[in-house]
Parts: C-alpha cells; sequence; structure tokens
C-alpha cells in the first residue's frame, strides 16, 4: 500500500510547530509512517496524473481528513502553549492546497507545493505575530497564545536566509525548503527536480550549512 | 552577496573539501583558491557544515 500524500503533510505541520528544533536540530519532517494512510488515497495518487477534476479534488479532501486527524491527535501530545494551533494551522494549508489550481503531477509535486504553502503561511503568521497584528491569517491564527515571539523571529531570519540563499542559487534553496517545510525524502527531491540523489544530498549539505550560519548570528 | 560565478566556485570547492579526509590536504586545497573572497565564504560554510 502505497503512502497517502496526507502523511507528511500532517507530519510536516507538527514539525513546524516546533519549527525552531525543527531547523536548528536539522531534523527533516517526522517519520511517515505515524498514521496510517486512508486505504485509496495512495492508489488514487499513483495514477495522479489519470485523475480527472473530481477525483484530484477527493485526493485533496482526503488530505485535509489527514490533517485534521493528525491536528487532533497532537493537540492531545503537544504542549499547550504552541502559538500555532495544529488545527489551524491544518485549516489554513487546506484552504490554500485548494487555490492551487494544479495540475500535480504526482505525490513528489502535490507535497512540494505543500512545502511553499506551508512556508508562506508560517511566514504570514510570524510577520503578524511580530507586527501586532492579525490580519493575513484567514481563519483562526488569533486564537493563539502570547509568548512565542522569539520563534516568529527565528522563522523570519529563516524566511530571509532563504530567500538569499534562492538569490545565490534556486535550486539549493528549493532542496532546503522541501526538506524543511515539505517532509520530502531527498529521493523524492531528486525526481521532482530531475537531478541525481548524490546532487541533492550535497546540495543539502551546503544549504544547511548556510542557513545554519545565517541563523547563528 | 556573490555573483553566480563565484557561488558556484564556492559550491566546488566546499565539496571538494569535505571530500579529503585530511586536515593538512583540506588546508591546503582552500589555500591553493586564489580568490579571498570565495576562499572566505567557502571558510565560513565549512565551520558551519562542522559546527553540530
Amino acid at each position: 500500500m502505497a503512502r497517502g500524500p496526507e502523511i507528511p503533510i500532517v507530519g510536516v505541520l507538527i514539525r513546524l510547530a516546533i519549527l525552531r528544533a525543527a531547523v536548528l536540530g536539522w531534523e527533516t519532517a517526522m517519520p511517515l509512517n505515524e498514521v496510517s494512510p486512508e486505504a485509496d488515497t495512495g492508489a488514487l495518487l499513483a495514477r495522479w496524473a489519470d485523475c480527472d477534476a473530481q477525483q484530484q479534488a477527493q485526493v485533496i479532501e482526503q488530505v485535509y481528513a489527514g490533517l485534521r486527524q493528525l491536528a487532533a491527535r497532537s493537540l492531545r501530545n503537544e504542549r499547550a502553549d504552541h502559538t500555532l494551533r495544529p488545527t489551524d494551522l491544518a485549516n489554513e494549508a487546506y484552504l490554500r492546497l485548494r487555490e492551487c489550481a494544479g495540475p500535480f503531477h504526482d505525490r513528489a509535486h502535490l507535497l512540494a507545493i505543500a512545502a511553499l504553502l506551508m512556508r508562506r503561511i508560517l511566514v504570514d503568521h510570524a510577520r503578524a505575530r511580530l507586527a501586532g497584528k492579525r490580519n493575513g491569517l484567514h481563519v483562526t491564527l488569533d486564537t493563539l497564545s502570547a509568548g512565542a515571539a522569539p520563534d516568529s523571529s527565528d522563522l523570519l531570519a529563516l524566511d530571509t536566509a532563504l530567500t538569499a540563499l534562492r538569490v545565490q542559487n534556486r535550486r539549493h534553496a528549493e532542496v532546503l525548503e522541501m526538506t524543511v517545510f515539505g517532509g520530502l525524502s531527498q529521493p523524492e527531491i531528486a525526481q521532482l527536480l530531475g537531478v541525481s540523489l548524490g546532487t541533492i544530498e550535497r546540495d543539502l549539505r551546503l544549504a544547511r550549512a548556510y542557513l545554519k550560519r545565517a541563523l547563528a548570528c | 552577496m556573490l555573483s553566480s560565478a563565484r557561488w558556484a566556485q564556492v559550491e566546488a570547492l566546499f565539496h571538494a573539501v569535505l571530500a579529503l579526509e585530511d586536515d593538512a590536504a583540506r588546508a591546503a586545497l582552500l589555500a591553493a583558491c586564489e580568490d579571498p573572497e570565495v576562499r572566505a565564504e567557502t571558510l565560513s560554510l565549512l565551520q558551519a557544515d562542522a559546527d553540530d
């Protein structure tokens, strides 16, 4: 049974709630096997290219179901003082994912897009927090508790560093984005970008060094 | 911000140094880089890489 897309996406949602650790500790998204996939999502994705619009919408619905499921679980397991509630983030990610018209070529492509969405959501959120505003987010992120301004600063520093890295070499930044924000495996990224696994490994090492240096300042 | 040509040199030197195991060989390879900006950037990234 192929893994459904909801698992890495949900995994990265949880990771992103503890983004500082995820970035500074250089861990990728959580293991993908912590939630059982919905039975037919993987099968649908396997023939994603052949799916019509209705079927693709169905996959996205299932992605959302996965988001909600793990969000509920994480609310029981995680600290109560996270500034980004997983449910809120799941909602926002889902809304933005639905706005992407596609077509998604395959699972890796879907996840790569989700990775970009996650980054955007969190950066928006961090900006709003630092600005003391509540606009800029679509749903209930204004229910956040206080106390995570350092995390917001880190996130903005991360965004700035990734943007700078993208100017130096777009692929280096993308590989890191897909890893940290999207939870994609290195083989998946290699396939998506059409380069060798060795290239991805080297890109990732260089990009991590670049980002570590930027965040250490 | 380095030019893309220089960033490509940094990238190549970074991986070339990492591929060496011997510290003296690494230092020699870095010293052989004639572009001070490329050398400094590479060294800085190597330090970040090693700083785990």
